[in-house]
């Protein structure tokens, strides 16, 4: 797990991402808008749900963490992305944390499939970097400043 | 009348013809003396009247004789009648002479005649050829005594006495009657006979007259006497001819009555007769008219040909067209047939046969030929010569015809089953027959000798058959159940054979029918048919897990493209990127350049593979069809590519476009492409028309996209549509190569087809159409 902040309650973005190329462009281009100081990295599904869930995965607790908005790339290591965003999409207390996906699959199965486990926004990776930093950066700006979401649910 | 009325009549006229006259020639005698002219015509009556009774007595008891056989003594009466009555005749006329022998002979002839009654009955025979001698003979004497007259001796002397011969002959007669007499009055003793009576008296009257006869002298008064008394005696006769009179009446009457029962029995006999003739004719017309027949009666003495109305409702000749002779015949046989129908005819005729038949042809009204069966029978006379000929001619054209098609649907049904390896069975329930026909004795590889039965039949079949088709049998001729089996036999060669047998009953002819068919050949194609499918089917198992394992393949392929592929292309391009920028003082413009090659080259790289993804997924994509507005599509269309052309000129010359049926994104895609070729291959020309219409080509709609760009060299026609294939070098003309694949792709998953025609730097047509993009 790589933060760019040691304060991991604060973490306000989640990106879940397993190549490290495409971790460091998407980085950077949240830097350039200093989006980034509040991220936390994972390079697995099983590393994000741990994250999210921590310890409290099958007990009825309070979630470990939940984050602003996480990125969520499709094809990953152990869990693969759909499963994790069924999870948090599936459990009431992660439900409302926004979870963009963020992949370079032009699938209309993935697609579909996203929207239907309750994505908030699904977003494909333009090859060109450009373009791909100016829509990390645009994603960020709206999840982070502009878009309103209600507080974190106890099911207490 | 009564009988003694006329008794009494008969007695006035005995009277009258005999006394009298007898009284009247004696008073005239003594009054006149012997005046000639009175006693001769007085003795030639006298003569006369007992000559005519004598002949008519005579008369009438030969009439009576030839019914009569008891009275046979009557035989004489009459001869000697007979014979007097003549000689008187001829005496009267004669007159009285010297020379008159006659009256004498008739007395001596008369009496011995009357004498022989005493004789016993001649036989038939003898009597009547001695009644024709006594006539000849009585004939010959009278004409003799008449003609040797002359040379007689006198009969009387110079005083008037008769000479001893006469008065001998005159007793001898008178001895005759008298003897006559005491016959009759024996007779009438025995009798009671007035019959007998009359005779007795007549007899005993002339034989005393001609007893004294002889004593008389001519023209005296006892001469005269004995004349009174013979015409007295035969005038006694007349009481006989009466009672021959009546009893021959009555006799006549009977006879009549029995004649008019016989006329009677006849009638009713012949009546009978005539209606059964009639009914018989009537029966014989009927038969006539009812046979299909033609009859003929042919006369073989006049050669007459008698033909029935058959001949005209059968072969169509009226009868006045029918000749009358034999001809009538002859003449309609066919030419071919004359000689040996002939032949055969006469040969039945002169052989002593008494019927003849034969076959031939038999030419019709129409002038067509009949085949006719011709039947005839030969009937003889007494001698055995052929007098006629009858028959029967048959038209059996029909029959033929009928026998004809029977031979040749035999052949057929011979053939078809030779062909079919089928044939047909059938039963009979009350006969316990079986029938085969050919085929079956084929398929059970026996000879037509072997005669089947049920049992036999069934014994043809395998053990695991026998009991199926036992049942199948059991039922059809128990209960009617029909049946349809497919089972095996074991053929009298010993092959084993599949075979299909069907049965069923047919109650009102009390039978039991039906097919069998040797199906082993079609049992060893189901067998073939069925591995060969059954392998085809693993086959297709195999290739579609192969398609299903190629397919899985290839989206895991093209899902790998779509996210692995890429990653490491947005790496280059990025770092790429983020070294220009972060090292944008260090670098020189040449590394910049090199930099900027590696970015668009990646970039590129990104669209090849977003196009191959494209392409991919158009192949995989499952289609939604509907009504698709072409013309608004292309104005859309149209429209979006503009849009991405800044600085160009483009005329779109949109004809109006039917309506079509597909799947609208897909469709949006192929003219997409279409349209963004057409701007991009009209980019050198200051004006660029692009044209969108409709044609119709084979009775369908056939959209075309027409440009006036750099077109192309038609050699190369085929690579247009292939995936990147290109005419140009992406120096002239960027482009992945990917867009009129994926037109193509899209046009064929609609069922229909692509093709480009142009000329280098005269533009390209692209034509589309579709049966399944129907008009709407």
């Amino acid at each position: 797990m790589m933060t760019s902040d040691s304060n991991l309650d604060i973490a306000e973005i989640l990106l879940v991402e397993d190549n490290p190329r495409d971790a460091e462009l998407t980085v950077r281009a949240l830097k350039k808008r200093h989006l980034a100081n509040h991220l936390v990295w994972v390079k697995d599904g099983a590393e994000a749900l741990d994250y999210v869930f921590g310890a409290s995965a099958d007990a009825p607790s309070a979630v470990a963490h939940t984050p602003k908005v996480i990125l969520l790339d499709l094809k990953l290591p152990k869990v693969d992305g759909l499963e994790v965003l069924r999870r948090l999409k599936g459990d009431e207390r992660t439900k409302v944390i926004p979870v963009v996906v963020l992949t370079s699959s032009r699938e209309e199965s993935d697609l579909v499939q996203s929207y239907r486990l309750g994505v908030n926004s699904y977003i494909v990776k333009p090859v060109e970097f450009g373009n791909f930093s100016e829509a990390v950066a645009d994603l960020g700006m709206y999840w982070l400043l502009l878009n309103q979401r209600p507080g974190p649910v106890s099911t207490a | 009348m009564s009988r003694s009325a006329v008794r009494g009549r008969i007695a006035t006229v005995i009277l009258l013809g005999g006394i009298l006259p007898s009284l009247t020639s004696l008073a005239a005698h003594l009054v006149l003396g012997d005046a000639v002219a009175v006693q001769e015509p007085l003795h030639e009556g006298v003569e006369l009247v007992g000559s005519c009774i004598a002949l008519g007595v005579a008369m009438l008891l030969w009439l009576r004789l030839r019914h009569e056989s008891a009275s046979s003594h009557l035989v004489w009466v009459m001869a000697s009648l007979v014979l007097m009555g003549l000689v008187d005749c001829l005496h009267a006329l004669e007159g009285v002479s010297i020379t008159s022998w006659q009256r004498h002979g008739a007395t001596f002839a008369g009496g011995l005649l009357f004498g022989l009654v005493w004789l016993r009955p001649l036989p038939a025979v003898t009597r009547r050829i001695g009644r024709f001698l006594l006539v000849v003979v009585g004939l010959a004497l009278v004409l003799g005594m008449w003609w040797a007259s002359d040379w007689m001796p006198a009969t009387w002397d110079l005083a008037g006495s008769y000479r001893l011969p006469v008065i001998a002959a005159n007793m001898l007669g008178g001895i005759g009657f008298l003897t006559a007499a005491l016959f009759f009055i024996r007779r009438y003793l025995r009798t009671q006979q007035t019959e007998d009576l009359v005779f007795a008296n007549h007899t005993v009257l002339f034989g005393v007259s001609s007893l004294f006869f002889g004593f008389s002298h001519a023209w005296a008064a006892d001469w005269w006497v004995t004349h009174g008394v013979r015409l007295l005696a035969y005038s006694v006769l007349l009481v006989a001819a009466y009672d021959v009179v009546v009893k021959l009446y009555e006799r006549t009457a009977g006879d009549a009555q029995e004649l008019q029962r016989c006329v009677d029995g006849r009638t009713v006999e012949l009546a009978t007769a005539n209606s059964a003739l009639r009914e018989s004719v009537e029966r014989f017309e009927l038969a006539n008219q009812a046979t299909f027949n033609v009859i003929w009666d042919w006369d073989l003495k006049t050669d007459a040909l008698y033909w029935n109305e058959r001949m005209h409702t059968l072969f169509g000749y009226r009868p006045e067209e029918i000749e009358p002779g034999i001809e009538s015949w002859t003449n309609r046989i066919h030419p071919e047939d004359l000689e040996s129908v002939r032949t055969g005819i006469h040969e039945a005729i002169d052989s002593g046969r008494d019927h003849w038949s034969d076959h031939y042809r038999f030419r019709r009204k129409d002038g067509t030929y009949a085949d006719v069966d011709d039947r005839g029978y030969i009937a003889r006379d007494a001698n055995g010569q052929p007098t006629r000929m009858i028959g029967a001619m048959q038209d059996i054209t029909d029959r033929r015809l009928a026998q004809d098609a029977l031979r040749d649907s035999q052949v057929l049904l011979d053939e078809t089953e030779r062909m079919g390896k089928v044939g047909g069975w059938e039963f009979d329930m009350d006969t316990q027959r079986q029938t085969w026909t050919k085929a079956v004795y084929d398929i059970h590889e026996v000879d037509l000798t072997y005669e089947p039965t049920v049992g036999s039949g069934i014994s043809f079949y395998t053990r695991a058959s026998q009991p199926v088709i036992n049942h199948a049998v059991q039922r059809v001729l128990e209960a009617g159940e029909p049946f349809d089996v497919e089972l095996e036999i074991i053929t009298a060669k010993g092959n084993l054979r599949s075979v299909h047998a069907i049965g069923r009953a047919d109650p009102a002819r009390r039978k039991v029918l039906g097919f069998f068919q040797d199906i082993t050949e079609r049992k060893r194609a189901e067998e073939e048919v069925r591995t060969v499918n059954a392998e085809l089917d693993q086959r297709v198992k195999d290739r579609t897990a192969q398609l299903a394992a190629a397919n899985g393949e290839l989206e895991a392929f093209s899902y790998s493209v779509s996210h692995d592929l890429r990653a490491p292309l947005r790496a280059i391009d990025g770092f790429g990127r983020i070294l220009s920028e972060d090292y944008e003082h260090r670098l020189d413009a040449e590394g910049q350049r090199l930099i900027g090659i590696i970015s668009s080259e990646t970039r590129r790289m990104g669209r090849l593979i977003d196009d191959l993804l494209t392409f991919s997924r158009m192949g995989r994509q499952e289609m939604a069809p509907s009504r698709v507005d072409m013309t608004a599509l292309a104005r859309s269309v149209f429209e979006e590519q503009e849009a991405q052309a800044p600085g160009r000129t483009l005329k779109l010359e949109l004809k109006p476009l039917p309506s079509t049926r597909g799947d609208p994104a897909m469709m949006r895609i192929a003219l997409g492409n279409l349209l963004s070729n057409a701007i991009k291959f009209t980019r050198r020309r200051d004006l660029a028309v692009i044209e969108i219409g409709t044609r119709q080509e084979d009775g369908q709609t056939v959209y075309y996209v027409k440009d006036n760009g750099v077109g192309f060299d038609m050699t190369y026609a085929h690579k247009l549509f292939g995936v990147f294939q290109r005419l140009h070098s992406p120096e002239e003309f960027e482009g992945t190569g990917v867009g009129l694949a994926m037109a193509q792709r899209i046009i064929h998953r609609h069922g229909g087809r692509i093709w480009a025609e142009g000329k280098v730097d005269e533009g390209a047509v692209f034509s589309f159409s579709s049966p399944g993009m129907k008009e709407e």
